[in-house]
């Protein structure tokens, strides 16, 4: 890292606050990598792997990445943006001159990705490792994304989970695409969450397995130890709980409501002699540690998703375990979550410290980032992210400092394989110049961001490369081909990534 | 400016309750006894507990059994602490009487929850809302059996407050659990509002009390519900008590205007039953931003005390008629226009398609979707609808006792997966005694719930609600957190005394309840059944050759099955085929089924051992599948 690219990192930190104190105390432990004699037995070749962040709330990525202001054109994109979003951005609609601050203090501006000059857009500062990966062209930034028309949170995330707009708003034990994906990859699924999304569940008939990773230092199911009083509550429940599981499972129906808890119980002790010591001679990084753990963790808003980081981390590490019957790991697709995005008020104080925890320097996504490179560089590379919410958010910012809810958004597909740029029109002049009773999308309440790509195209796209076969998106995606695209836009695996 | 409205539960509309729901309740002193106690708040509203309850789907007298009342108990009451004499004689009566005491919303049941003679607490009618609770469990009396380190916890300015009051009023005996269970769906997952969206402890106690005051006086449910939406823990949850009308323009933001529609009635826009774009659009453009002008106006109390005080005035309230739900919608503030609104909503067709499959499908039958093409599935939904649509009057009370006693809940196809809240309860009050363990809080509900990442008042979902039961099936680190408790804290569940200071201030003792033979004595085999039964409640229909010998092999030695069998191989596993096919594991496990549980031997260490095996197998039994999942018994 040059001196020069030290300071900017430092800079984020102390705008990234909480995040950014405790990244800096503990800066060197995680930028200079120290743990090269801890990572002994981790694995060195990786297969290809999606993990699935789902911000659910319906982030207003709009928020995130601005336009630059334009502060006397009135035909400019930049002028509705400003004018009619200042509540949000707590600055004065009438006051160009606030405008222009606020863009020039807060947000980032890009103006090249990968080295190719893109017309100047901005980043929020606090997002400081996404805008790195931005420029670096690590980042599919994909605009006017079609998701749910009925801007109802619950359905509409089943709907994103499934991947399908025709999902019910009482589906809820359907399958979802990454379940979907699992299963066409003949890999495993690796649920993160504290609560199981519906993104992981498995189409009927599969045979891939959904592994449980919500705590991956407590694996797999406790057992007594030598040490334990043989006749004791421990030991004995040890003995009555393990043996009663390991002969129901060649007794109950398959058809009961119970079997299920059984299949879980299997699940639960197939990797657990083999994940707890493979995790247990490789300590937490101790900068993912900082992220969660101790009375002052890095992420203050939602450490649980620093626990999340720490997860696909470990997950990585057991890479080339097997089961005690042999079965390999299969970890190809992970599933995280971020919620808290329904900022109807008080946007900036309520999601832009979120932004930070997620994309900042020292946020979460920059310490696995870096914790990574150091332990399982090979890993890198075969990696990627998508992130999505399930609906966007309406252009006029509301009178509550806040914005209601929309329909299309913005989708980031995010890795070292990914050919960064920008997928569709970032800011649509029709935003402005399409009037309905006079009025542009921004000027009037309740317009928002018009989808115009389904995520069956993206989402497809990703399979296809996790998969490395352009056939896997269509059966994960039954509809992609006939699903809507945006006009110029190509995604496909040789498009949206380097190395297809 | 004129302005109206009073603090509480929907201020004027409920104004008896929320007149006297003005206390900020008191933490006693150290002098004087708990018998002291007088909640400055005391229950006073009226109760309506005679509802119409047979319906053309009602189980027939013969159907209903000992496993049908344990598994309506089960899903509505946490269990319920009801004697084995008392759930005999519902059993015996008709399903349409016995429900009528069974299921009620008041602050106490003495059929279902009989007060505990042997430790004094004043657990009355008048003391049994949430507000009184904390106030009462915090007083810091030397008589209080709840820990002298606990107390504090529970006066109504501490954090955790509500929390703490919800989890004992849910398992003391002396108070009414049905009442907690259908308050924590209310305030949890139906309207739901949370903590962590800054709603403070007397928001969310005025509004759990309101609204259950609310429905065991047997209120309109669109009553209940217009009454919640005017509550300071709404404004506060969706923070449109800041929404105004100045200058000719409003200024607010719409969240609650759709979820007052969505959440509360189950009104997403399609209005009937042909979904159009018109329809959606109207609700997206009219109804909806016209919700949130008529929510304009109000203020909330600005100290932390005053907090659950809201009003409503008409300055700063939006000017003319609002065009919701195609009607015209009038009224001087926000008041006006939610009473003039919710009647309107109830009686929409989308409303009553949806908001009875939305209270079933989160109470009672996970798998209840009207998409389904399953026609059992189909057949559920059928019925619950039309238990809704029958009651000219929309009471929740009634519904759910109708429901509670029709095929439609006694069906083999309906499956209630357990949230890890009602998992936790269903255990602890099936283990607990008597309500000495419940005040010391041996077991820890609300810590292990917590280990699963919920938390009560906290949803995990924010105004969509807690954890489900679906989400709680198939996430295995529910499974897992659960299954460890067992092994690795088995001694949370095993524990059968404790001593402080070399003073016993906690014994177990299960001899009032355990069945006893002709002789008076307790056998292992009438002990399985009865544990099983009590703890899961399907008729024994699960308790098959592989869990009675466990069970056995518990109950008899107080050891697991393998060791029990042969030490010096405890790992061995007896798959169900060896113990229905060796005549050697038949004999010994047959063998075992008279076995004597000494828990009334005159040596003290033999009865408590014996004690133990009990718990011991409710530990065991804890972690089994049937454990996570009831499942319907047809009738």
């Amino acid at each position: 890292m040059s001196a020069m690219d030290r300071r900017g990192f430092l800079t984020r930190l102390g705008a990234l606050g909480a995040v950014g104190a405790a990244a800096t105390a503990g800066a060197s432990a995680f930028l200079l990598g120290p743990r090269a004699a801890m990572a002994d037995g981790l694995p060195k070749a990786f297969g290809r792997k999606l993990v699935n962040l789902v911000f659910n709330g319906a982030p207003d990525f709009r928020h995130l990445i601005v336009p630059k202001p334009a502060t006397s054109d009135t035909t400019a994109y930049g002028y509705y943006y400003w004018k009619y979003r200042s509540s949000s951005h707590y600055i004065d609609g009438n006051k160009p001159d606030t405008w222009q601050s606020r863009y020039d203090s807060d947000y980032d501006h890009v103006t090249s990705i990968g080295g190719v000059a893109v017309p100047e857009f901005g980043v929020l500062k606090l997002a400081g490792w996404l805008k790195d990966q931005i420029v670096a062209g690590n980042v599919a930034i994909v605009s006017n994304v079609k998701h749910s028309e009925n801007r109802d949170h619950a359905h509409s995330l089943l709907m994103l989970e499934s991947g399908d707009l025709t999902t019910s708003a009482f589906a809820t034990d359907r399958d979802g695409w990454g379940g979907r994906l699992a299963d066409a990859l003949g890999g495993n699924m690796f649920s993160m969450t504290r609560q199981r999304l519906l993104f992981a569940n498995l189409p009927k008939g599969s045979k891939s397995q959904i592994i449980s990773a919500r705590d991956t230092r407590k694996f797999g199911l406790v057992k007594s130890t030598a040490t334990d009083w043989k006749e004791g509550s421990k030991a004995v429940s040890d003995r009555a709980l393990s043996s009663y599981y390991a002969a129901k499972r060649d007794s109950i129906d398959p058809s009961s409501p119970h079997a299920q808890f059984v299949q879980t119980e299997r699940l639960l002790r197939d990797f657990s002699n083999a994940v707890q010591s493979r995790l247990g001679s490789n300590a937490v990084p101790a900068a993912i540690a900082a992220l969660f753990s101790g009375d002052s963790p890095t992420l203050k808003r939602n450490p649980n998703f620093g626990e999340e980081m720490r997860n696909i981390y470990d997950c990585l590490a057991c890479e080339d375990l097997k089961s005690a019957a042999g079965a390999p790991f299969g970890f190809r697709v992970g599933s995280v979550d971020y919620g808290g995005w329904d900022s109807h008020k008080n946007q900036r104080d309520q999601i832009e410290p979120q932004f930070a925890e997620i994309f900042g320097a020292g946020g979460g996504l920059d310490v696995l980032h870096q914790a990574v490179a150091t332990d399982m560089p090979g890993a890198l590379s075969k990696l990627v992210f998508t992130v999505a919410g399930e609906f966007g958010r309406q252009l006029h910012s509301n009178g509550d400092r806040g914005t209601d809810h929309g329909r299309g958004n913005y989708v980031f597909v995010i890795g070292d394989g990914v050919k960064g740029g920008i997928y569709g029109d970032i800011f649509p002049m029709e935003e402005i110049t399409t009037k309905i009773d006079g009025l542009n999308a921004y000027e009037a309440f309740n317009r928002d961001i018009t989808g115009k790509t389904a995520f069956d195209r993206v989402f497809g796209a990703v399979g296809d490369w996790v998969g490395e076969s352009d056939t896997i998106g269509d059966l994960v995606f039954p509809n992609r081909a006939s699903s809507p695209l945006e006009a110029g836009v190509a995604l496909t695996r040789s498009s949206l990534f380097k190395s297809p | 400016m004129r302005r109206s409205g009073v603090r509480g539960f929907g201020g004027w509309v409920l104004g008896a309750f929320a007149l006297a729901n003005c206390g900020k309740g008191s933490a006693g002193g150290p002098t004087g006894t708990v018998q002291d106690f007088v909640c400055d708040a005391p229950m006073q509203d009226a109760v309506s507990n005679d509802t119409e309850t047979k319906t053309e789907f009602t189980i027939t007298d013969a159907a209903w059994d000992e496993t049908a009342v344990r598994q309506v108990l089960q899903v509505f009451a946490f269990g319920g602490l009801a004697s084995d004499a008392q759930i005999q004689a519902w059993a015996d009566m008709a399903p349409a009487d016995a429900i009528k005491e069974m299921l009620t919303f008041d602050t106490v049941n003495d059929k279902l929850s009989p007060p505990d003679p042997t430790i004094a607490m004043p657990l009355t009618r008048a003391n049994g809302s949430m507000r009184c609770l904390s106030q009462l469990f915090a007083r810091n009396n030397p008589d209080n059996p709840i820990r002298d380190k606990e107390r504090a916890g529970y006066a109504i300015d501490q954090w955790s407050s509500p929390s703490k009051t919800w989890w004992m009023a849910s398992h003391v005996r002396g108070l009414n659990p049905v009442r907690q269970r259908i308050g924590l769906f209310e305030t949890n997952y139906h309207m739901a509002v949370s903590q962590n969206a800054g709603v403070t402890n007397q928001q969310l106690v005025t509004y759990y009390d309101g609204i259950m005051t609310a429905l065991a006086r047997g209120d309109a449910y669109e009553d209940v519900l217009r009454a919640s939406a005017l509550t300071a823990a709404i404004a506060q949850q969706y923070h449109h008590a800041t929404n105004v009308y100045q200058n000719g323009k409003f200024q607010g933001n719409e969240d609650f205007g759709r979820e007052y529609h969505q959440l509360f009635f189950g009104i997403v826009g399609r209005y009937d039953d042909a979904y159009t774009d018109a329809k959606a659009n109207y609700h997206e453009l009219v109804a909806i931003p016209n919700t949130a002008k008529a929510l304009t106006g109000m203020s909330l109390g600005t100290t932390t005390e005053t907090s659950d005080q809201i009003t409503y005035g008409d300055h700063d309230h939006w000017q003319g008629t609002l065009d919701i739900l195609e009607h015209p919608i009038d009224g001087n503030n926000t008041k006006d226009r939610i009473v003039a609104l919710s009647p309107l909503a109830i009686a929409m067709p989308e409303s009553l398609d949806n908001l009875p499959v939305r209270i079933i499908r989160m109470l009672a039958d996970d798998l209840l979707d009207p998409e389904s093409t399953d026609v059992g599935v189909q057949d559920r939904v059928a019925k619950v609808r039309k238990l809704w649509a029958g009651m000219a009057k929309k009471n929740l009370l009634e519904f759910l006792r109708k429901y509670a006693i029709s095929n439609a809940f006694h069906d083999a196809a309906r499956v209630k997966y357990w949230t890890s809240i009602e998992r936790n309860l269903l255990l602890v009050n099936q283990l607990d005694v008597g309500n000495a363990e419940a005040y010391l809080d041996e077991y820890s509900p609300a810590s292990f719930t917590g280990s699963e990442d919920v938390t009560v008042f906290r949803p995990a979902h924010d105004v969509f609600g807690g954890q489900t039961g679906l989400e709680a099936a198939v996430t295995a680190d529910v499974f897992r957190n659960a299954y460890n408790r067992a092994v690795d804290a088995s001694w949370s569940l095993t524990r059968v005394d404790e001593t402080t200071n070399g003073t016993t201030i906690w014994k177990k003792d299960w001899t009032p309840l355990v069945p006893k033979d002709a002789g008076g004595k307790v056998r292992v085999k009438a002990t399985t059944e009865w544990l099983w039964q009590r703890v899961f409640a399907d008729g024994l229909a699960n308790l098959g050759t592989l869990e009675r010998a466990h069970l056995y092999a518990i109950l008899a030695s107080g050891t697991d099955l393998a060791y029990w069998i042969d030490p010096s191989n405890p790992t061995q596993v007896y798959a169900k085929a060896d113990l229905e096919t060796s005549n050697a594991l038949k004999t010994q496990v047959a063998g075992a089924e008279q076995a004597l549980i000494r828990l009334d031997d005159p040596d003290p260490k033999v009865a408590s051992d014996a004690g133990y095996r009990l718990s011991l197998a409710v530990n065991f039994m804890s972690s089994l599948p049937y454990m996570f999942a009831q499942q319907g018994v047809s009738k």
